[in-house]
């Protein structure tokens, strides 16, 4: 009943239609349309004359509404805008800009004009370098006051004993040293303002600011240079201490090419040249036999070492292996025999005998004094023979840095170690105690956060566990290896592959498997979250983790969307915007707050193709009810206008806060900070920092 | 009462201008009009061979977003104000290239009786002009059909940039010289094995493209053909030279080492767009030539 009653109210008392709207407003101001028409023609023609003209009418109209009681056209604020946009230069326009700002326009004008000279690259580049300098001093000022933590009980037990801060007083002095060394150091928002101040020259070369403006490219561009030398010869010095000439070659050449660079590539360029002759010389040394080879003793030794020689170059284990094991029972004491045990190990391999040829190698190895020996070592200690070992070694690796991790922090260096020794230094025995409660609530702190993400890299464990399985996919201890994939994959939160190793062994352990699968879920549900509830991620989600809690996540999600096609309108936006009630040809008093007479819910409107449904309170009682209206094709046409048109302006319009900032946050520049950390428990006050968080950064890295 | 007077009067200093504020009632679909008009006046002789596309303050191609909310306009109230929406549209087609359709939609305001008239039959002659430089076939059965295509079509378009030479029409005539002229040197580049000093020639193509091209903001994809070129000579080097005593590491090297200073160039190169893009293909040829030196030595 009640709904028939809504039914019938929607359709008795339906607004007047959308175009009506326009002949209404030609009505109340006929020569409105004309204006408008002439403000496009003089917007088209450039003529900043006849619109400032067009301004100038549309103000005395609105004076006239006004002084018949009337509110204004409201028309006046967009053609300033309009106006502001035809003039011929940047300096022209930014003033013209400002002016719009001043006359209060509507939230659409301002927004549009404040992003526009937000947008200028001057104007961009001006505030980044005003920001990287606060942040630069700030962060001088943060790093000399943190290590004191002056709120600490430390700190103020250092009252009765200065001697209590010493090792905090260290630690400030040296980072405040190392900072003001890097102080100048070329920024990414300097990088990124050097780039803007180049394009604003480039769009507008006559601009007032353009002496400024040049100056600052200049600055920078010698600054962007030097870093750029800096960063090549780095690159090119750190490649000749890893012995990687290849490299080196490249970044020295590269950094002699640079201009400005070439005097401080000289000596890389050098190096390099000089470490690539020793190499070459080594390498051509290495192609030639000794000076002084053994000689047989005997005739017979002779002849045996002959047959082991050709058995060898034949390459049949049988024979090499009966060749080598008679040439050491004759021969034992000749000076081939650890070139003999040598080649059976290699037969014993070949054969697939692999613990009896690693033996008879590991035997080899032990003559250090010989050729063989030295050769047999070598093989023992490549990666390539002892694919196991390699990862049961990269394994311990990763245990024994963990472990360091967790016990001395992941910033143990010169610093750290001074400021502890200095406090430790001061305080003496007595301090062991407070060392110990801090130290206990780093380590557990640590801890917690290594169980949490692994600090440390597995990509070593992975590298050497993937060329295991490339290369002997068919060895016993195949399972063992997915085993320890699977695992260091995981840690990594690598779970896809980790799945995939799991997955792999031959008596798969589906209790495993179903945990890493939820682990899976969580982070690809993080990702859809992330980009705005990506549908097609979360249908995936839906569908093939089915059981996990993030699938069910996922199904909400996806249920919670409008379908393909639907628009929805809130409340809140059909309150924002009354024009839309017009448009849906909706009651004017669903949407008046009085319940009684019927009144739209917070789910508002759903459009889609042929019919608009309705989420209405229920008249007089609790709850809400959905009414649905079919729309003729140039009714939904209409109306899916209008929504499109409601939803840009508050895309447009919308505050772009920061969610995590306070909204008088700005006002305040200090804050204050506690923190349980890897390091233990710190207090301290510090000066905020200005965000640098441009949609692009990686532009200029 | 000399308080009250004095408190007035600081009042009435500190009293904020009167309020422009939204349109009201009939006169609000007026201002999502001019809201709209507003935007594209801004971007109206923007070079879009030596700048980027604008942007609206929420991240849209913006004479795309001004086509759909006019065309949503146009929806909401039909027939009302048509030489405006038309007009609009028109700019909007032409500067994303959509020639032959702003060239109808000038042509239809021309029509009408309006203070736009005048401008539209201008607009419409040359939006009509580009379009049929845009209609010419860029593609032959043969590389060489193909190519003289290509040359009619660009010589047609360089008629047009002299025509419009120094007026904000010039940069769009430009980019589409650019387009045609990238599209000529990656066809000699793809069939470079098949003509006669094919690599040259290829090296010539994407040379070309660099220097003409200095000014425009596609100057650093230009660089990356380039090195995509280079990058794709030292892999024929490889695999003209597979078997270890054929392949000289020199020889490799030098092709390889001029792929990565290309690429290096724009991967250095602030604010560049391609600069991710060819940071990755950097690492990633450089990871291939370190294979290729390891496979043999």
């Amino acid at each position: 009943m009640r709904r028939v009653a809504l039914l019938a109210l929607l359709a008795l008392t339906l607004p007047a239609r959308a175009d009506d709207i326009l002949s209404a407003a030609s009505e109340i101001d006929p020569g409105i349309e004309d204006r408008i028409r002439l403000v496009v023609a003089h917007r088209v023609a450039g003529d900043a004359a006849a619109l400032a003209g067009d301004v100038a009418d549309l103000e005395a109209r609105d004076q006239a509404r006004r002084d018949d009681g009337l509110p204004p056209t409201g028309l006046t604020d967009d053609v300033r805008y309009i106006a502001a946009g035809v003039v011929a230069s940047r300096d022209e326009q930014r003033d013209a800009l400002h002016d719009v700002l001043r006359t209060r326009p509507d939230p659409v004008v301002r927004k549009l004009a404040q992003h526009r000279l937000d947008a200028d690259d001057a104007a961009h580049a001006d505030q980044l370098l005003s920001d990287d300098r606060h942040n630069r001093r700030a962060a001088v000022l943060n790093d000399a006051v943190r290590p004191l933590g002056v709120f600490s009980g430390g700190f103020l037990l250092a009252a009765l004993n200065p001697f209590l801060i010493a090792g905090s007083a260290a630690d400030s002095v040296i980072t405040t040293a190392v900072n003001l060394w890097h102080y100048d150091r070329l920024s990414t928002p300097e990088r990124e303002a050097l780039a803007r101040y180049e394009t604003t020259l480039e769009r507008e070369p006559r601009t007032r600011d353009a002496p400024e403006i040049a100056r600052a490219i200049r600055r920078l561009g010698t600054k962007r240079a030097g870093a750029l030398c800096d960063a090549t010869i780095e690159l090119a010095d750190q490649a000749i201490d890893h012995h990687d000439l290849d490299h080196a070659v490249f970044y020295a050449r590269a950094a002699d090419r640079i201009e400005g660079c070439e005097d401080r590539a000289a000596r890389p360029l050098e190096k390099v040249t000089h470490a690539r002759a020793e190499h070459a010389a080594r390498e051509d040394a290495g192609r030639w036999p000794v000076d002084d080879a053994p000689e047989p003793a005997s005739a017979e030794e002779a002849r045996d070492y002959e047959t082991l020689v050709v058995a060898t170059a034949l390459g049949e284990p049988g024979g090499i292996i009966e060749a080598g094991s008679r040439f050491r029972e004759r021969h034992d004491d000749s000076a081939f025999a650890p070139a003999a045990l040598y080649a059976v190990a290699v037969a014993r391999d070949l054969a697939g005998h692999r613990d009896a040829g690693r033996e008879a190698l590991t035997e080899v190895a032990r003559e250090k004094g010989t050729g063989a020996g030295r050769h047999a070592a070598a093989v023992l200690a490549s990666a390539d023979y002892s694919r196991l070992d390699a990862i049961l070694d990269a394994e311990r690796h990763h245990a024994r840095d963990t472990a360091r991790w967790v016990l001395l922090g992941g910033r143990m260096d010169g610093r750290t170690a001074l400021h502890t020794a200095a406090t430790f230094g001061a305080q003496g025995i007595s301090a062991a105690q407070s060392f110990g409660i801090l130290n206990l609530i780093g380590v557990a702190t640590r801890a917690w956060q290594a169980w949490r993400h692994d600090p440390v890299s597995n990509q070593a464990i992975i590298d050497h566990g993937e060329e295991f399985l490339a290369r002997e996919p068919h060895a016993p201890e195949v399972p063992d290896v997915h085993r320890r994939l699977a695992d260091a994959y995981e840690r990594a939160g690598l779970y896809d592959r980790a799945l995939l190793h799991l997955r792999a062994m031959p008596e798969p352990d589906e209790k495993r498997i179903a945990k890493v699968e939820g682990k899976l879920a969580d982070k690809l549900f993080e990702d859809a979250d992330r980009n705005g509830g990506n549908p097609a991620l979360l249908a995936g989600i839906a569908r093939h983790f089915a059981d996990t809690g993030a699938g069910a996540k996922a199904r909400k999600r996806l249920k919670d969307r409008p379908a393909n096609g639907e628009t929805v309108l809130s409340r809140d936006v059909l309150l924002a915007y009354p024009s839309l009630a017009s448009a849906l040809e909706l009651d004017p008093k669903l949407l008046d707050g009085d319940r009684d007479n019927g009144e739209i819910a917070d789910a508002g409107v759903t459009l889609s193709p042929g019919q608009l449904q309705l989420t209405a309170y229920n008249v007089g009682g609790p709850g809400q009810h959905i009414e649905t209206r079919s729309l003729a094709p140039e009714e939904y046409a209409r109306a899916h206008a209008a929504a499109e048109e409601a939803l840009y302006v508050r895309a447009v319009t919308a505050e772009r806060r920061d969610p995590e900032t306070g909204r008088f946050e700005k006002y305040i520049p200090f804050y204050l900070q506690g923190e349980v950390d890897d390091s233990g428990v710190a207090v301290y006050p510090g000066v905020k920092m200005r965000r640098y968080q441009p949609d692009d950064e990686q532009l200029y890295q | 009462m000399r308080t009250l007077a004095a408190a007035l009067m600081v009042l009435s200093m500190f009293a904020a201008p009167v309020r422009a504020g939204d349109a009201t009632g009939a006169f609000a679909p007026y201002e999502d009009l001019l809201e709209v008009v507003a935007d594209l006046t801004w971007h109206l002789r923007d070079d879009p061979y030596r700048f980027p596309p604008p942007k609206d303050p929420t991240g849209h191609d913006l004479y795309r977003l001004s086509l759909e909310r006019l065309q949503n306009w146009e929806q909401r109230y039909p027939g009302r104000l048509h030489d405006v929406t038309a007009y609009g549209r028109a700019e909007a087609l032409e500067h994303l290239g959509e020639y032959a359709k702003a060239a109808d939609l000038y042509g239809t305001v021309a029509k009408l009786a309006s203070p736009l008239a005048e401008r539209a039959r201008e607009g419409s002659e040359r939006a009509g002009a580009f379009a049929d430089a845009a209609a010419l076939p860029e593609t032959g059965t043969e590389l060489d059909d193909s190519l003289a295509a290509l040359k009619t079509k660009l010589d047609a378009w360089a008629k047009l940039v002299a025509r419009y030479g120094g007026t904000p029409y010039e940069p769009a005539a430009l980019v589409e010289e650019e387009r045609l002229e990238q599209t000529a040197a990656r066809l000699v580049v793809a069939h470079r094995n098949a003509l006669q000093e094919g690599n040259v020639a290829a090296e010539q193509a994407l040379r070309f493209l660099v220097q003409k091209h200095a000014d425009s903001k596609e100057l650093p994809a230009h660089i990356l053909g380039l090195a995509d070129f280079y990058a794709d000579v030292a892999r024929d080097y490889v695999a003209e030279h597979d078997r270890p005593l054929a392949f000289e590491e020199s020889a490799f090297v030098e092709r390889a080492d001029r792929a990565l200073d290309a690429y290096r160039k724009v991967a250095a190169w602030d604010g560049a767009p391609e600069k991710p893009e060819a940071q990755a293909r950097f690492a990633a040829f450089d990871a291939y030539k370190t294979a290729v030196l390891g496979r043999y030595r």
